[in-house]
């Protein structure tokens, strides 16, 4: 009764739909093959005055863009369409994809995987989000591939998808898909890590306005080596307001051009298989019809190439981490100790509980952050998708780590692939945006967002005197549902969810709703000054982190459970588990907000800190030191 | 009874302390005080009661024979802590038995250590304890206990250990069980060591910002000493030039120690070539008992920027969670001003310089080798300032000065 009641649902928001009404919610379930049955309901339904409404696909009539959902968050507004996990296309596909293995980088070609998001007019294979990170999955077993596929495509070619004109895609794009040509992302030098407005490369433009004389050099450039087509981001005189400014700009620059050299390969731990190392361009002739985009757009360029590649982290972390527990599952049962199996163990068991929980958690993640930017034209899910990058690499991290931990000795061998997993992971943390910086950035934006609806609220509250009834009634309000246990819950989350997630649901809510009171707490502390307040931002970020994970967690345990998969009641407790420690790390980070930078160690943080760069290291006295 | 014994205990202390024994006698007899009591006398624990003119006398006679030893040695023989020693076996083998005048021939020793050097010495204090005789002069009743048993024997081991204690020398266990052995663990002098033993090693790290004890002779290297206290910013790397003939003029045989940092090399190429730069100086850097006259160069603050700062400084809700933040902020963080420690409200500090002669000849040189890391310098326009470090002092006199302008005075 449950399961009708959700499709009906989603039957009435198709219907609404194809009436051409404009909805703020978005339909999840479209397929073709698999609801014929339902095809006639939706038409006989009362509010479809259309008659025959044709079931839309996804590729025309995309609505535009959709209602940010982490970002609302920090508002306190939880969209419930998040809780309806996205029906996948074409599950026949998906089947074949699954069958895919693991090959050179030659039958990878062959494959076409060097093309996987260029449409198919141009060569490539034309996959959607959830495709590619449905591939992703599987390329990940080895982290070289994975990481010089994601090169080419993700970052690589990613310019010339979004910002190219239909000279530069026919040019490049065909050759690109194949694989006859390597890409590769020209951003970091040795100046400008994470701070990409700051780099030095120069790009000038000659006398008659025809070429651009590219200058500078770029590091730990993936696929550096044996790239023809470069992404390059130098800097450009613009005129802006007549006034002379240095702005970033975007090339596509080809080996063939001449000027470019690349060092050796780097030395590195882990993904020793990519080729990696420094890019130098010595005046080399850039034609003005190579510029991507705009001259002076680079700056926004670069972050929209890095923000759409970062979800597909989820999908191959969980890839390889199930791909693990599964060989370390084998391990543990047949390796005896004490007179047991492995497996016996209650230790052993929560690690692989906990690696399991943590796999599903990314999972979920990632497919239901690519089913978002599969809905719509310009999908604002950047924050969402930074959120998946950091849980997944810290996951996998972790995770891969604890595999090797159970393997024991063995683990530690060369001859077992563990530590090269273990070394391959490492780098998730750091590339692709360091794990800091978009903690930092999920913060900020949602912060930035909430400030715009918050700012007259939050301008009141920091000037108490002249406020002073709104003071009292905003602290008498945050008491009184501090000693109630928690905001009031008026969202009803639990209605859009399986019964057997109530107390899940009601925790996701009463999470949502405290959230909402730290931000508006920490906005009016701190005021403008909050984004100096870098390690009260990594709480916030923790936070939603881990709201956002429960949601995707439980809504997909839901559709699982409510169309009866396969194990579906052990994803309802991989679920249930999830949602419990997630609420518990939710529950102790808000505490720490709420106890304010003294009380939460952060003050002594710094002051530590100071003390050991003024001293130039580990600051105490030796254990053994004698003062007479 | 009690109460009167611990308050004359007290004072009696306190008296003895400051070598105040006239003023007990006159507590103890009730007498009026006389106008020079507050005199301190040298180093010279005198009881006035019950002393004769002779014993006085032979005191003193003591005292000139100890002090005597010392000067004979330090004339013979290399004045170093070998020399010292020998010194104080002389005085023990000569008098191995009764020790005669060891009080004062501890406070002859006490003088002389600094002209040897071995006034930071510890060994060289606990040899001197062991001139003290053994096993006489503990206390065996509380009686003795509590009115200070040889009271001039332990008024010269406090004065030994606040010798010890002015020079920062912190004694150590075996110290005190030497002392122990000699007045016993409830004699005032061991209490006084007791309190040595808890207080300086708490106070021997509390300078954030310590000088070294054993300063260098070197002039160049105090002055690098001086500049590295100096400077503020970590990145601050110290250069010399050294040499005869350095400076141009006058060719000098000096050296020209110049500590600057790259953020002030990064404002000096920022630096208006029209706006003029100052040498000011003649400023002194006193590093315990050593001075070094240090220069520096100077520009004039930046009124616009101050401005700035203290605008985004000022806690202003006007734009509330306006931000452009790092991923939408294209232009690169170096042009958004962030005030560096060189840049004060009252001018922005570009560059340090001791010289050895402080003349205007190694000045001008200094700025010569600062323009091979600056080399923007070379356009800019320098003035000197120059004053040595007490010519801005007045001296208020009782007599009015000479351009005939009364100059207030407070001491009449």
């Amino acid at each position: 009764m449950y399961t009708r009641s959700l499709l009906t649902r989603q039957l009435v928001y198709l219907a609404k739909k194809s009436n051409g009404a404009e909805t703020a919610g978005f339909a999840r379930f479209r397929s073709t093959a698999s609801a014929d049955g339902l095809q006639s309901q939706a038409t006989s339904q009362p509010a479809t005055a259309g008659g025959d409404s044709q079931i839309t696909t996804a590729k025309d009539r995309k609505p535009k863009t959709n209602a940010p959902f982490a970002k609302n968050l920090f508002l306190g507004n939880f969209d419930k369409e998040m809780l309806v996990y996205p029906e996948i296309m074409d599950s026949k596909a998906i089947d074949v994809n699954a069958k895919i293995p693991e090959e050179t980088l030659q039958a990878i070609k062959e494959l076409g995987l060097f093309g996987q998001q260029i449409p198919q007019e141009y060569g490539g294979l034309g996959l959607n989000a959830t495709k590619y990170a449905r591939i992703a999955e599987i390329t990940s077993q080895d982290g070289s591939i994975a990481v010089t596929l994601a090169a080419h495509q993700a970052i690589g070619l990613k310019g010339i998808l979004i910002a190219g004109n239909e000279e530069q895609k026919q040019k490049y794009l065909p050759k690109l898909a194949v694989g006859e040509m390597t890409a590769a992302f020209c951003l970091t030098e040795p100046g400008s890590g994470s701070d990409a407005a700051s780099i030095q490369t120069r790009a000038t433009l000659s006398e008659d306005g025809k070429t651009f004389l590219l200058n500078g050099g770029k590091i730990w450039i993936s696929n550096g080596g044996t790239a023809d087509v470069f992404t390059v981001f130098a800097k450009t005189e613009v005129e802006v307001n007549g006034e002379k400014k240095d702005k970033v700009t975007a090339f596509i620059v080809e080996r063939a051009f001449g000027g470019v050299t690349s060092g050796k390969p780097e030395d590195k731990l882990g993904i020793r298989g990519s080729n990696t190392c420094e890019v130098h361009f010595d005046n080399t002739p850039v034609p003005v019809e190579n510029v991507l985009g705009e001259v002076g757009s680079g700056f926004k360029l670069a972050m929209n190439i890095l923000n759409s590649g970062r979800f597909s982290m989820g999908s191959s972390g969980a890839g390889i981490l199930k791909k693990l527990i599964g060989w370390t599952a084998e391990h543990a049962t047949t390796r005896r100790q004490f007179g047991k199996h492995l497996s016996e163990f209650g230790l052993i068991k929560e690690k692989f509980a906990r690696m399991a929980v943590t796999a599903y958690a990314m999972e979920s993640m990632a497919y239901l952050t690519a089913g978002i930017i599969d809905m719509y034209e310009e999908p604002d899910c950047a924050v969402e998708a930074a959120m998946v990058k950091v849980f997944s690499s810290e996951g996998c991290w972790t995770c891969v780590s604890e595999c090797l931990q159970i393997l024991g000795g063995l683990g530690y061998m060369k001859e077992y692939p563990y530590e090269r997993y273990l070394r391959d992971a490492r780098i998730l943390l750091i590339f692709e945006g360091t794990n800091e910086i978009l903690r930092l950035f999920v913060a900020l934006q949602g912060l930035q967002h909430a400030g715009k609806q918050l700012k007259e609220l939050v301008k009141k509250l920091r000037n108490p005197l002249n406020n002073p009834g709104l003071v009292i009634s905003t602290a008498w309000s945050r008491v009184r549902s501090r000693t109630s246990g928690g905001p009031a819950a008026k969202l009803r989350l639990n209605e859009d969810l399986h019964p057997t997630f109530k107390k899940e649901a009601m925790a996701l809510e009463k999470g949502v709703g405290q959230f909402q009171m730290a931000v508006e707490s920490v906005l009016t502390r701190h005021g403008n000054k909050v984004v100096d307040q870098q390690m009260e931002l990594k709480r916030l970020a923790d936070i939603v982190m881990d709201l956002y994970a429960m949601t995707s967690v439980l809504s997909r345990a839901s559709r699982s459970y409510c169309i009866g998969l396969r194990n579906a009641e052990h994803e309802v407790m991989l679920a249930k588990t999830f949602c419990y420690e997630a609420n518990r790390r939710v529950q102790t980070n808000m505490q720490e907000l709420a106890k304010g930078s003294v009380a939460n160690m952060d003050e002594n943080y710094q002051h530590i800190a100071d003390t050991i760069f003024k001293n130039g290291g580990f600051a105490a006295e030796h254990a053994l030191a004698r003062n007479w | 009874m009690a109460a009167v014994f611990s308050a004359n205990r007290a004072l009696h202390r306190v008296c003895a302390r400051f070598g105040l024994q006239r003023l007990v006698a006159c507590v103890n007899f009730g007498a009026p005080c006389p106008s020079n009591l507050f005199k301190r006398d040298i180093h010279f624990a005198r009881t006035v009661r019950g002393r004769d003119d002779r014993s006085l006398e032979t005191q003193r006679n003591l005292l000139v024979k100890s002090s005597s030893l010392f000067d004979e040695l330090a004339a013979k023989r290399k004045v170093d802590k070998l020399t010292f020693n020998t010194a104080l076996e002389l005085y023990i083998s000569k008098e191995s038995l009764y020790r005669r005048g060891h009080v004062e021939f501890i406070y002859a020793a006490m003088q002389n250590m600094e002209r040897f050097g071995v006034h930071r010495d510890l060994s060289v204090y606990k040899a001197l304890l062991e001139v003290f005789p053994k096993g006489k002069l503990a206390a065996r009743t509380v009686w003795q206990v509590e009115f200070m048993h040889f009271p001039k024997q332990q008024q010269c081991a406090i004065d030994l250990m606040d010798q010890m204690e002015d020079f920062g020398v912190i004694p150590d266990h075996d110290f005190g069980m030497r002392l122990e052995k000699v007045f016993g663990t409830d004699a005032h002098a061991f209490r006084k060591y007791r309190r040595m033993m808890y207080w300086m090693p708490k106070f021997k790290h509390a300078n954030p910002y310590p000088v070294p004890k054993e300063l260098p002779d070197d002039a160049l290297q105090l002055a690098l000493l001086a500049l590295r206290r100096m400077s503020v910013d970590k990145e601050t790397k110290l250069s010399v030039w050294q040499g005869p003939d350095i400076t141009s003029e006058t060719n000098e045989d000096t050296f020209i120690a110049s500590a600057q940092s790259r953020t002030q090399q990064d404002l000096i190429s920022k630096h208006d070539p029209n706006t003029a730069l100052f040498v000011e100086g003649g400023y002194s850097c006193w590093l315990r008992h050593a001075s070094t006259t240090y220069f520096i160069l100077r520009a004039d603050p930046d009124l616009a920027a101050l401005k700035t700062w203290q605008a985004a400084e000022a806690d202003s809700d006007q734009n509330l969670f306006d931000w452009t933040l790092f991923w939408e902020n294209e232009e690169a963080s170096q042009l958004v001003p962030n005030r560096s420690v060189h840049e004060q409200d009252d001018g922005t500090i570009l560059g340090m310089t001791v010289t050895g002669t402080s003349t205007k000849d190694s000045l001008v040189t200094w700025i010569r080798c600062l323009q091979q890391a600056n080399p923007s310098l070379e356009q800019i326009p320098i003035v000197f300032r120059l004053r040595t470090p007490d010519s801005q002092v007045q001296v208020i006199g009782s007599k009015p000065n000479d351009t005939g302008v009364q100059v207030a005075n407070n001491q009449r």
